[in-house]
């Protein structure tokens, strides 16, 4: 978090990059900083994080690739950094990436993040996997239910990146201002959230949003809760923070509400923007998988595989090899 | 009689279709929301690796393979 902090004083706008596992950050990542990037570990964590630049229409960003996570609940040290950084690492815009191929599950995480700051940008990737399996979405639809702007993007090719990058500058430049569709949730569930974000908000600065710290507290995130108390007792609000403890104990079980109501609402907008035909890819890779890995054919495939690259490695790579021994003995003559 | 009852996920078959009815309390709890597999969601079970460990279910229009001792902990109606 430091050396973002340095960034920052250089004038470099920081974007955050999240996303579900396996969705092609790291390659939307390496396709906008190319080799201006540098890995290390997360301070204190054994999660490896990827930091790198780029520069477009006179504006220099450093782009941070968080780790794959499906929540911004902590469940493992990827999704404590993740909202670590979301909340404290104060990115200017978060770009979140979604699977076009799952994109209800993918929805968990994106609209979480819309609830954890307004400057979101989605780009839903792996468009040509999804042509692949029949998968089609409605961008236009989409956009219209969430409100945020969204991008199909192709990031092994490039595709998409331009557009990408413009949209980040209108972002930066203030010609676009995003007001997220934020969830909404039960009515019992905005009560508990009405209330400790009426005592957040005359305590915390305008940098933190009240309702998502809200939330988050009311989802059960310890850390967050430990990090709430820091902040108020430095500042002499522990009466403040009794306030919220009271609050919590009240409401003590939302946590399940929420995500369940997070998935009825993607469950509810996949419905509406997914169109799904059936296709030959999904009958093919189902009966690859039916052959290997079945109980009678998995073992022997595997055994054959293995078989395959032993030979290679220990008789096949003979023939090349003494190839290359007559060639240079031959050279030496 | 159609009588429903609740039934761990192991013990869907192959194939079949049902709906999650309830998560008993597990460190993997929160996770398997996380991940979708919240109360009503529809679940079917794809398939069995070799060893007949993990599972493969498909929900939400993905597949995620769960170790058998966590599935146990997902009870279905059927």
């Amino acid at each position: 978090m430091e050396d973002i902090k340095l960034d920052n004083l250089e004038n470099k706008i920081t974007i955050g990059l999240a996303g579900n596992p396996n969705t092609g950050k790291s390659t939307l990542f390496n396709r906008l900083t190319g080799l201006k990037q540098h890995t290390g570990n997360w301070p204190g964590k054994t999660v490896s994080s990827t930091k790198g630049y780029f520069a477009y229409k006179g504006r220099k960003y450093t782009l941070v690739d968080l780790p794959g996570t499906y929540s911004l609940f902590i469940n493992s040290q990827e999704e404590e950094i993740a909202r670590d950084f979301i909340c404290f690492g104060n990115p200017e815009i978060v770009i979140v990436l979604v699977d076009a191929t799952s994109l209800e599950r993918n929805l968990n995480l994106a609209l979480q993040i819309m609830e954890a700051t307004d400057n979101v940008i989605m780009c839903v990737n792996l468009m040509d996997e999804a042509e692949k399996k029949g998968i089609s979405i409605d961008i236009k639809k989409l956009e219209e239910k969430l409100n945020i702007p969204i991008i199909p993007t192709v990031a092994r090719i490039g595709e998409g990146i331009e557009s990408l990058l413009k949209t980040i500058d209108s972002i930066v430049s203030g010609e676009l201002k995003i007001k997220p569709n934020k969830t909404i949730y039960d009515e019992f569930t905005e009560r508990a959230i009405g209330e400790i974000e009426n005592v957040l908000k005359t305590e915390l600065n305008s940098a933190f949003n009240p309702r998502w710290i809200g939330l988050r507290l009311l989802d059960g995130d310890l850390n967050m809760k430990k990090e709430i108390k820091n902040i108020l007792l430095k500042s002499n609000s522990g009466y403040s923070f009794n306030q919220i403890e009271n609050i919590l104990n009240t409401y003590d079980d939302l946590g399940e509400k929420i995500v369940i109501r997070l998935y009825d609402r993607a469950e509810a907008i996949a419905k509406d923007v997914v169109i799904h035909k059936a296709s030959n890819k999904e009958r093919l890779d189902k009966k690859l998988d039916d052959i290997l890995t079945n109980k009678f054919t998995g073992y022997p495939a595997m055994l054959l595989l293995l078989g395959i690259i032993f030979w290679i490695t220990i008789v096949g790579a003979n023939y090349p090899s003494d190839l290359l021994s007559e060639l240079f003995f031959r050279l030496m003559k | 009689m159609n009588a429903k009852r609740l039934i761990p996920l192991t013990h869907l078959p192959i194939g079949e279709t049902e709906r999650v009815k309830y998560i008993e309390d597990s460190h993997m709890k929160r996770r398997f929301l996380d991940l979708g597999l919240t109360p009503n969601t529809i679940v079917k079970t794809e398939r069995y690796s070799p060893s007949g460990n993990p599972i493969a279910y498909r929900f939400r229009a993905t597949i995620i393979a769960i170790r058998r001792e966590e599935a146990e902990n997902i009870f279905v109606s059927r």
